[in-house]
């Protein structure tokens, strides 16, 4: 390893994980001025009946997001369902509506057919596996992609039928993306604020908000968040103990696998797919179009509160800037971050930068815009509440999602790849350009747009920094919905929705590139 | 013969991606002895694979039949799955399991089998390959040959009926292919394995074959032991492909074929008159040094144990001969030059067309 | 490639971007300000503002807490000019704070002195009553309590739905209370209704209004103008409510009165234009326009009040605060007690 390639990977990262700490920063002098009675308010009884709120919803959530992400991936991917080709993209739709306006959405839902809300704990918890799920969709079905069929035929000819093939192959070959997954539907749940509110389920996080609305020092929030934080590190050390091991890319795959026939299973599974679309994405979507269709002849009080569709544009243009820049900053850092970690896997200061990197995805996106407000005010006030300041707050938020992308396309790299490029004269960079850059590309996509989708989601980041006069979608929609104009909250959300689709599209068709030789 | 270990009757695969043209493999009928060694030769995309995975239950003939020792395993009712068909595939691509070591991927066919006598197979293949001791190592730290011969251990150790080896030195080097080329070569005669290798390389047809098959664009040009294959082509295209050959214009006589090194037996039934090109392989080709020589040497291409001379002729053409390497015979060289035929091989020259 | 040239234009206009709004914050003729009342309830005032003095105003809308942090961390270099606020407690917060500057215009005195800072800090702009809203078709006008005491009511049990603490307005209500009853009558009166089993849905009084409005509660505290946006829902169905002010009996309390309010942040860069919006607030014009947009009340005597909210209240008019009886708690007294109050909530656990 070169002089220059040893700083070309620490100096990023360094930099990375410096301006990702600055919350953490924060946090941890907020918590410092805690005095020792205000510890004690914060710990009285009623915190460990929120933390085991908490857990239980995490629990449930993610083992089933994962079994259901984990089934609708292999569906989609490896057999032969009719109408597999539109139902891929449409499964990890999920990700493009924000999870409080499906919570929102389904309660108007059922409200409007009158039938009974499902507010506690079953409430939350579906509608967050609504929201869950497609991040475990969306890891394992690109590494099902990936999967060499080779494999399973290797197995077949030596005996192996398919119980066996799918317990010896399959299963150990997808557990890296079934942890990252599960991680990252874990992190989404630990730190979900809006559905739990509304579905009246009180978690951690709960008392967490409760410590910042109506007062005005943060200092007890910070130190409830510090918790959140220590579990958020524990997740992801468990997925780093865990996906250790690096399968080497085999050099592409030959020959596309024959998908297995669902015979009779067909129609069921068929039914099952369908609904689940239809509970995650036709009925919240179904809702929001009636809901802008009323909007439409709204009268009185209603009219104030609906927006022109000058106004819907402005901020579509805004919030597609912001999240734009965020998530290209997002993967192009993650890089030097993902080649340290994973070429030098036993460096355990590696480890440490890149957790305290993805810290982010541990915080409520309220501290982490405070946090950077209160370091832009005292250190760089010209940067503050301006467009910058609220792509470093989604940056920060969400980097963790892109690295974890990244790195999981970095170690399907083999290094010999790589040097074989710079022996034939390519220079580092041209060496990545030219030759692992095209096959990190479906990770990279997929990185660029976990962060762009959920900084086009984020609201508290966008309300807390944005200069005056630049409102997103996402505080159009906040505007509305949080004093119950829901239709015409539906405008700004629909917007939202359209504006995200495509990319969607683009992720699905990125890893249909290579055609199967003869 | 013995009762054929495999047989294919008519066996037909049709493919293409939808609206190009489909590719037709077959009809191919042929039988394949206990023990016997297969080299199916043709150049890439002739369904070489294809015929593999056919065999190996992989994919479903359209048409046809597959026996395996008494066993229908395809016809038109049947297919067995590849689970059950006790065929042992070497890939192309290896295919080792990446989460698996050495030991357990060498093993992984022998589920059924208790611990201790797997461990005990293990070792044997494992010894067999000339790999004793690896056990414990991960596919990512094998070199490419030594993959190569984990693959081997792992489809033989279950001991199938059949073995089946795509293009198994195709991404090796010259030096390693020989060297892992008769490795596997004995240890297919050790355990008396019925073999098909898959093939676009000539030379280990020669050094392997007990039968060869020549595929061209999904049929069965020629089938023979790898003498006659070579000796006998029955077509321009088989000679061309297993060696160097070049042809000369010659002409039916009543006397036998004549082309301008002379006269030669005419084994064909060609009527008298039929303009018809010669087959001359280097090894017919003898060179005499001399002044008047109508010939002269223009290249030369060392091999080791011969030299191959490329010789132009007075009209331009050129020919090859092999001659043994104690003697150089240096460019310009003029020399005389007479073609020694053991085999006469002539095509109809309309064939060209 | 062309990823490559896209990302550099999308850094590029977004530098563009954030530079351009920076330095929006520097011309003259403009005014900013933040406000934690929603967006949609100050553009009528500001558009009207606007175009009747040209002065271009640059609006941030927020949450309390959070504008007044950045109020606060700004200081004393302030970028933005006036600070509209939906609850008072917040103006007198950061007023103790030494956040804001003092009004110097003589306008500020034709509002009621219970409805701005004494010392000229901040002024009521529109107002708004504690009430409570009812279904119905779940229980009848007469059944509905007429005190406060007699929420607590065991045939009340399980009926009631109000918002939890990090609600400011009750925040507010609850000082209010302590100001009014004393600490240890507000104590008890709260664990009786915690007792009594009152559900605490949601932070905002937006869902309390939304269930009672369902039928998942018969009864609602509420902010008044919550009912008359209730009555409002496009569905029908949810439209079935009703509105009581408590307390409103001879010799009893009456309901609080709080307000939206407005102040000039201290070392404001566009002081002139900020006087003169603050004055523009207090004209009748406005003053009419602001109220009327949430059905709250204007605060200026004589201005009128929407016809609907005077129906509901059996009002002749004009101005609603002439029938309403209203609980005598000076609103600049109520900053002062805030820590308390939240630590009250608390320890009766009101989440």
């Amino acid at each position: 390893m070169t002089r220059i390639s040893w700083f070309l990977k620490r100096i990023p990262a360094h930099l990375t994980a410096f301006v990702m700490a600055v919350p953490l920063l924060f946090i941890f002098l907020s918590m410092c001025k805690i005095s020792g009675p205000q510890w004690t308010r914060l710990w009285h009884a009623e915190l460990p009946g929120l933390i085991s709120n908490s857990f239980l919803l995490v629990l449930v959530v993610t083992f089933v997001s994962l079994f259901l992400g984990s089934i609708l991936a292999w569906l989609v991917e490896k057999t032969d369902l009719a109408g597999r080709a539109w139902m891929r993209p449409l499964l990890a739709a999920p990700l493009v509506i924000p999870c409080y306006i499906v919570a929102v959405s389904y309660v108007g839902f059922l409200s409007m057919n009158h039938w009974r809300v499902f507010y506690g704990f079953w409430g939350a918890a579906s509608l967050l596996v609504l929201g869950a799920y497609p991040y475990v969709y969306l890891l394992v079905w690109a590494s099902l992609r990936r999967l060499d069929p080779a494999l399973s035929e290797a197995a077949r000819c030596m005996g192996a039928g398919p119980l066996r093939r799918m317990l010896k192959v399959g299963l150990p070959l997808l557990a890296p993306s079934f942890v990252a997954g599960a991680v990252l539907a874990a992190i989404y749940v630990l730190s979900d604020f809006g559905v739990v509110t509304l579905m009246r389920y009180r978690t951690f996080v709960s008392a967490i908000y409760g410590e910042i609305s109506g007062r005005y020092h943060f200092e007890g929030a910070a130190g409830l968040s510090f918790v959140l934080i220590l579990f958020t590190f524990a997740f992801l050390s468990v997925q780093d103990i865990y996906a250790g091991r690096r399968y080497e890319s085999q050099g592409g795959v030959r020959v596309t696998a024959r998908p297995v026939s669902l015979g009779v299973f067909q129609i069921p599974a068929f039914l099952f797919v369908c609904a689940v679309l239809g509970v995650s994405l036709v009925i919240p979507v179904g809702v929001l179009v009636k809901w802008f269709i009323d909007s439409l002849t709204a009268e009185g009080v209603a009219r104030l509160w609906s927006f022109s569709l000058g106004e819907v544009l402005g901020a579509g243009l805004k919030s597609l800037l912001v999240s734009s820049f965020a998530a290209t900053a997002a993967v192009i850092l993650a890089l030097p971050l993902a080649y340290w970690t994973v070429r030098e896997p036993r460096s355990g200061w590696g480890r440490l930068i890149s957790s305290l990197s993805q810290s982010g995805l541990a915080l409520p996106g309220v501290l982490i815009a405070l946090g950077l407000g209160l370091f832009l005010a005292k250190g760089a006030p010209q940067l503050h509440f301006s467009a910058v300041s609220m792509a470093a707050a989604f940056l920060i938020h969400f980097f963790g999602q892109a690295y974890q992308s990244v790195e999981t396309g970095l170690k399907r790299v083999s290094i010999p790849l790589e040097e074989s490029a710079r022996l034939l004269g390519l220079t580092p960079l041209a060496a990545f350009w030219r030759v692992t850059r095209p096959i990190l590309r479906p990770s990279l996509v997929a990185g660029w747009l976990l962060v762009f989708l959920n900084s086009m989601r984020e609201l508290p980041s966008a309300l807390i920094l944005r200069p005056a006069g630049f409102d997103t979608l996402t505080v159009k929609v906040w505007t509305a919905a949080s004093e119950g104009f829901y239709a015409q909250a539906a405008a700004p959300a629909l917007a939202l929705v359209l504006v995200s689709s495509p990319l969607l599209w683009i992720v699905f068709h990125e890893g249909e590139g290579r055609t199967p030789a003869n | 013969m013995l009762k054929p270990k495999l047989k294919l009757d008519e066996v037909v695969f049709l493919y293409g991606s939808n609206g190009a043209q489909p590719f037709v493999l077959g009809p191919l009928t042929f039988e394949l002895g206990e023990s016997q060694i297969l080299v199916v030769l043709g150049p890439s995309g002739c369904g070489k694979t294809t015929l593999l995975r056919l065999i190996s239950g992989l994919e479903i003939s359209q048409r046809g039949s597959v026996w395996i020792g008494d066993r229908l395993v395809s016809g038109r009712n049947t297919h067995v799955q590849p689970e059950k068909r006790g065929v042992g595939m070497v890939f192309q691509e290896l295919a080792l399991f990446p989460h698996l070591n050495v030991s357990q991927n060498v093993g992984f066919g022998l589920g059924r089998t208790g611990a201790g006598m797997r461990t005990a197979r293990v070792a044997e293949c494992l010894e067999l390959v000339g790999l004793g001791g690896f056990e414990r190592r991960y596919p990512h730290e094998l070199s490419g040959g030594q993959k190569q011969r984990v693959a081997l251990a792992r489809a033989l150790a279950p001991q199938p009926a059949l073995i089946l080896l795509d293009e198994p030195f195709s991404s090796l080097d010259a030096d390693l292919r020989r060297e892992l080329a008769s490795d596997i070569h004995r240890v297919l005669r050790e355990t008396r394995s019925t073999t098909i290798l898959v093939t676009h390389d000539h030379e280990e047809a020669f050094s392997m074959a007990d039968r060869v098959a020549v595929l061209k664009d999904g049929g069965l040009v020629q089938w023979g032991n790898p003498f006659d294959v070579y000796h006998l082509p029955v077509s321009r295209f088989v000679a061309e492909f297993m060696g160097p050959a070049v042809f000369v214009e010659g002409r039916v006589e009543k006397g036998g074929i004549h082309c301008r090194f002379g006269n030669f037996r005419n084994q064909t039934d060609l009527p008298e008159g039929t303009p018809v090109d010669v087959l001359l392989r280097p090894d017919d080709v003898e060179l005499e040094p001399s002044d008047s020589g109508e010939a002269a040497i223009v290249a030369r291409k060392f091999h080791g144990s011969e030299n191959i001379y490329t010789v132009e002729l007075s009209t331009g053409e050129r020919i090859l001969s092999t001659q043994r390497s104690h003697w150089v015979y240096p460019e310009g060289e003029r020399v005389h030059v007479r073609a020694e035929l053991e085999h006469v091989v002539v095509f109809r020259r309309e064939e060209l067309l | 490639m062309r990823k490559a040239l896209s990302v550099v234009g999308i850094c590029a206009v977004a530098l563009v971007l954030g530079r351009a709004s920076l330095a929006a914050q520097e011309t003259a003729q403009e005014l900013v300000i933040l406000s934690s009342r929603k967006e949609p309830l100050v553009r009528p005032v500001i558009d009207l503002f606007e175009k009747e003095t040209g002065i271009r105003v640059i609006l941030k809308t927020g949450e309390s807490a959070i504008l007044g942090q950045q109020i606060l961390q700004e200081s004393p270099a302030a970028a933005a000019d006036i600070y509209i606020a939906k609850e008072s407690g917040s103006l007198e917060y950061l007023r103790s704070k030494g956040a804001f500057e003092p009004i110097a215009s003589t306008e500020i005195f034709v509002i009621p002195q219970e409805f701005r800072s004494r010392e000229g800090y901040w002024v009521g702009v529109s107002g708004r009553a504690r009430a409570v809203i009812y279904n119905e078709d779940l229980i009848s006008y007469e059944d509905v309590p007429k005190t406060l005491w007699e929420l607590a009511d065991p045939r009340f049990k399980g009926m009631i739905a109000a918002a939890h603490s990090g609600n400011e307005s009750l925040v507010a209500w609850v000082s209010a209370l302590r100001l009014s009853w004393g600490d240890e009558e507000t104590e008890r009166f709260l664990t009786a209704l915690k007792e009594n089993e009152i559900a605490l849905i949601s932070d905002s009084h937006t869902d309390v209004r939304k269930a009672v409005g369902r039928g998942e509660y018969a009864l609602g505290l509420i902010n008044h103008y919550y009912y008359h946006l209730q009555k409002h829902e496009p569905d029908p169905e949810t439209t079935h409510v009703g509105i009581v002010y408590l307390d409103q009996e001879e010799g009893e309390r009456g309901e609080l009165v709080n307000v939206t309010g407005a102040a000039i942040i201290q070392g404001a860069p566009h002081r002139e234009q900020a006087k003169r919006f603050v004055e523009f607030l207090l004209s009748p014009e406005a003053q009419k326009l602001f109220a009327e947009v949430n059905f709250e009340y204007p605060l200026r005597a004589g201005v009128e009040t929407h016809p609907e909210v005077l129906e509901a209240m059996g009002c002749g008019g004009p101005s609603a605060l002439d029938c309403l009886k209203r609980m005598k708690v000076p609103l600049d007294g109520l900053g002062a007690v805030l820590e308390g109050t939240q630590n009250l909530l608390d320890r009766v656990g009101w989440h």
